[in-house]
């Protein structure tokens, strides 16, 4: 059997772009023969599997612009897609459903992806788009059960259903909990808005020893370092950059709470991860996606709650691992195994 | 039990109330005798749940008045005419001539409109073809006396007038008769204007649903609805094929992608000129705000300056000296690539690059707690294309004007702007800190005597622009507690909409499209707002202000964000109730007294810079180079 992920751009580092060269190499260790298409080359390529199982399609070097140019591409892809067999198609983001959908040959079955949550949706174009493309898909997948039933009910979908994302790997390790660190990990965007992170972290009480440390790197950084001054926090956040994935485990055992501030979460891999090692985390209660994880929940965008959660934490390491012992626990059906059984019983679904 | 029961009036009995003006007497009559007998049995007070109309439809049916019904169930639907007659006895209204406690209308407030938007009836009397054109009869009823002695009157088809003339008839009211072309697709209404001030109000004509269409060669006269109106509806032509040729083709050409071509092109190959200046306010809403304050001080020195406004739509409220230009129309392009000067308070079309010797002065259109920028919600996504953009659109501009240090600390960060700054106050201001009126609201709103006017203009919600959701008091419950003493003056957000029901109308007046909102700053005696940036101009003024926030955790947290804590800044009362409005509306000199420390921290936060003077600095300023 056949499956073809379609992303916009399938090799810059991100979400969407993790998750889907995780289920591709999981699928083809099961066999099955798996293509993973990027739209446009990107501008930096990051590497998420050393050696590849399945066979990577890059369809323009830069981002198509005018009619014409998008034709050729049109043309470029379709040939593609009529010489794979038959199978599945998985569109990664709405923007692909919509390029790629009326292009699929008949023996491809199209399933739609969302990487993003319902109130992601509702705030930008994305809600019209699926609105739009999504109901003829043969199925819709999003991050969790309540952002499903909301798009099922919001974007009027017959064909919506749930399905995580997985974790890469299933660390053997826990983190001890002991050492007076605080974990924020993501790109330094407007999205992430660590400047909320920071914030509650200086309101939070932490006692002296404890330091905030921030892994990624963005735009944002100047701003999140005048931030950090003007909070009175500047010597105890440390400004990490970014970390290679195979060395994210350290950080995840080096650290004892994990914090969440972002404007919108769909389900984060940071959740998933900090879960799977152990470590307890706060975050704000912004999708179905990050209640499932085990996280500590606060009200959106409540700094001040999240402050005094962050600082409960903090001070009791009992209740620390009682939360991450919890969350761990929680992690285990996010195992690649178990995503991966999910998506073969997805495919057969659509086949029946 | 009771449920069911106002269930039945509320939805079973509209099903065939609505359409009962179709039904011939003999019909409705066993319809009433059906219905009759379950009416008797209901209690009072499940009358008391529905409509008034409704009401009246049912004591017309137990009281068997045939012909009156059929009357009263036209105005359930459709026009919602009111009906012939009405009777007003002890502040109350009764609907036809004689008073029952069933046929009481007073909650509709149709007897307290103000003119223009007062109710009459126009029914079709007779209606005949006469050649190529329409011969009608119309009688006119003014059941609530709301037409004074002196008036004219006309029938409007479309935007042409037909002047018309109402003779008294034998059994009160009016009969006109009226011969015109149909032509176009309209619904006719008839007008009158009072003469003594020039206020106009209209109604439609209400005619039998089962009158002969008649068809003529420039349209067909008929009518739609249960409770039919009259509407002309044009003959079906053939369009030739060069103009759908020609529409096809423009359609094909004119694509904003094209426009953009193009003007990359133009600024390439075309001087820019100096003394061109091309003016815009509110993405071409209108001419107002800081734009034309600057525009005016321009003029009134006399300046070189040829100036162009853009507008979207709505022409009305510009000079009729000002040299106008469509916004997104070729022309516009083309003046965009051509001007040397650019002046807007918004933003020209984000993706159009500034030119090369072009100056760009962008004067904003307010300050306050709402975050912006960056920070705001069209931003804040996880995408950096419209980041980008705004980021290209803000490195456009050349001078910004800057109402205050707190807009200064707040907005150039969180829109990425280092350019130049000009602080001398808002040129919006200027007309507030003058006290400079050019326009009565209080007659051209027709505000009572006696009744003060509280100016009532929330912000919009981010996810829920046009749907009416930023007003959020009771108005209702307003309109009975204080119509004696206030009236309601409600201007929403340009990215709103909303309209008041007409049961309010006597107390609410819609002044959305209000030309200038300094006008209704200067005219009202209090404001009552929720996060809008119009705080920050009122306080100009030093009058009354009272903030509607019962959606502030929402709002602060998930909705749009802040930068300051407005309970804590705010200079009035921060309500969440419309009872407590009430109470505060009623002891307000002294409630406003109580605030008036935390008003002065307020205005040397927002207006500490407001001279009534900065249009004229600016103008100075930036126009002095251009106009040498």
């Amino acid at each position: 059997m056949t499956v073809v992920f379609t992303c916009l751009d399938a090799d810059t580092l991100g979400g969407i772009q993790q998750v889907t060269h995780t289920l591709a190499q999981g699928l083809a260790e099961r066999g099955h023969e798996v293509h993973v298409i990027g739209l446009q080359r990107a501008a930096t390529p990051f590497r998420y599997v050393d050696r590849p199982l399945y066979h990577h399609h890059v369809i323009s070097n830069r981002p198509v612009t005018g009619g014409l140019a998008r034709r050729r591409a049109d043309r470029r892809l379709k040939a593609l897609l009529g010489e794979v067999g038959p199978g599945y198609a998985v569109l990664t983001s709405p923007s692909v459903v919509a390029r790629t959908a009326r292009l699929l040959p008949g023996s491809l079955r199209p399933i739609g992806q969302y990487h993003g949550s319902y109130d992601h949706a509702r705030d930008c174009w994305h809600l019209a788009s699926i609105r739009r493309h999504y109901p003829e898909l043969d199925q819709a997948v999003f991050l969790s059960e309540d952002d499903a039933r909301l798009f099922s009910e919001h974007a009027l979908l017959p064909n919506a259903c749930a399905l995580p994302n997985p974790l890469a790997a299933w660390p053997g390790a826990m983190s001890v909990l002991e050492s007076p660190r605080v974990l924020g990990v993501g790109r330094l965007e407007g999205v992430k808005r660590f400047d909320r992170l920071i914030t509650a972290f200086a309101r939070s009480g932490a006692p002296e020893p404890w330091e905030l440390h921030l892994v990624g790197s963005g735009a944002e950084l100047p701003r999140l370092r005048a931030h950090a001054r003007r909070e009175g926090v500047d010597g105890r956040v440390v400004f990490r950059g970014a970390v290679p994935a195979a060395a994210m485990s350290a950080e995840y055992l080096a650290a004892s709470v994990v914090g969440l501030t972002s404007e919108y979460e769909g389900l984060p891999v940071v959740l998933l991860e900090a879960a799977a090692h152990g470590v307890p985390a706060v975050a704000f209660d912004v999708s179905g996606g990050v209640r499932s994880t085990g996280a500590v929940l606060v009200p959106p965008g409540d700094v001040d709650a999240f402050a005094v959660e962050l600082g409960r934490l903090v001070d009791d390491e009992e209740e620390r691992r009682r939360v991450g012992a919890d969350a761990r626990a929680r992690a285990e059906s996010f195992v690649l195994d178990h995503v991966l059984d999910k998506w073969e019983a997805l495919f057969a679904h659509v086949e029946r | 039990m009771p449920h069911r029961q106002y269930r039945f009036l509320r939805q079973d009995l509209r099903v065939y109330l609505n359409p009962l003006p179709l039904r011939d007497a003999v019909w409705v009559k066993e319809f009433a005798a059906i219905v009759r007998p379950y009416l008797e049995e209901l209690p009072a007070e499940v009358f008391e749940r529905v409509g008034p109309l409704d009401r009246v439809c049912c004591r017309l049916i137990l009281d068997d008045r045939v012909e009156d019904l059929r009357i009263a169930a036209g105005s359930l639907t459709g026009p919602h005419a009111p009906p012939r007659a009405a009777v007003q006895v002890g502040g109350r209204t009764y609907w036809g001539t004689t008073v029952a406690p069933g046929l009481d209308i007073t909650a509709l407030r149709l007897a307290e409109l103000p003119f223009s938007a007062s109710r009459l009836r126009h029914e079709v009397a007779a209606l005949v073809s006469d050649g190529e054109r329409v011969r009608m009869t119309v009688r006119t009823y003014d059941p609530f006396g709301a037409l004074p002695s002196e008036w004219s009157a006309f029938l409007q088809l479309g935007k042409v007038r037909i002047p018309i003339s109402p003779e008294p008839s034998g059994e009160g009211g009016y009969v006109s008769t009226v011969t015109f072309t149909p032509r176009g697709r309209c619904e006719p209404r008839i007008g009158f204007t009072r003469t003594s001030d020039g206020h106009t109000t209209t109604d439609r004509i209400i005619a039998d649903p089962h009158t002969e269409p008649i068809e003529l060669p420039g349209g067909t006269v008929t009518t739609e609805g249960y409770a039919a109106y009259l509407c002309v509806r044009p003959a079906p032509a053939a369009r030739s094929l060069w103009r759908r040729v020609r529409r096809r083709l423009i359609k094909r050409v004119s694509t904003p992608a094209n426009k953009l071509r193009a003007y990359k092109v133009l600024i390439r190959v075309l001087p820019r000129r100096r003394n061109l200046a091309l003016f815009e306010s509110d993405v071409g809403k209108g001419y107002n705000g800081s734009p034309r304050a600057i525009y005016e001080e321009i003029r009134r020195r006399g300046l070189p300056i040829e100036a162009v406004w853009s507008v979207a739509k709505g022409r009305a409220s510009f000079p009729s000296d000002v040299r106008l230009v469509r916004r997104g129309s070729w022309r516009y392009v083309y003046t965009l690539a051509r001007a040397g000067i650019w002046v807007d308070s918004h933003g020209f079309p984000l993706d159009y690059p500034k030119p090369k010797g072009t100056r760009y002065l962008q004067t904003w259109h307010g300050q306050g707690i709402k975050s912006i920028g960056f920070d705001a919600p069209d931003l804040r996504g996880d995408f950096d294309g419209p980041r980008a953009q705004w980021r290209a659109a803000v490195a456009r501009w050349d001078a910004l004007v800057s109402p205050s240090a707190e807009f200064s600390r707040v907005f150039l960060p969180s829109n990425g702007y280092a350019g130049k700054v000009y602080r001398c106050g808002t040129p919006r201001c200027d007309a507030l800190v003058q006290a400079r009126r050019t326009d009565d609201v209080r007659e051209r709103l027709e505000v009572p005597p006696g009744r003060q006017i509280l100016l009532y203009a929330p912000t919009y919600r981010d996810r829920a622009k046009n749907s009416g959701k930023s007003i959020r008091v009771d108005l209702e419950l307003l309109a009975e507690e204080l119509a004696q003493d206030w009236v309601v003056v409600l201007r929403t957000h340009p990215v709103e909409r909303y309209s008041p029901p007409e049961h309010l109308r006597h107390f609410v007046r819609d002044a959305s499209s209000y030309p200038e909102i300094n006008e209704l700053i200067l005219a009202s005696d209090a404001l009552l707002t929720d996060y809008s940036s119009v705080m920050c101009d009122y306080a100009v003024t030093g009058k009354p202000m009272i903030f509607f926030i019962d959606d502030w955790d929402d709002y602060r947290l998930s909705e749009r964000g802040v930068y300051h804590d407005l309970p804590s800044i705010a200079p009035g009362p921060c309500l969440t109730t419309t009872e407590d409005l009430v109470t505060v509306l009623r002891a307000l000199p002294a409630v406003h007294e109580t605030y008036a420390e935390r008003y002065a921290a307020f205005r040397d936060l927002w207006c500490a810079d407001e001279h009534g003077d900065a249009a004229a600095r600016i103008v100075t300023d930036f126009f002095g180079q251009a106009a040498r």
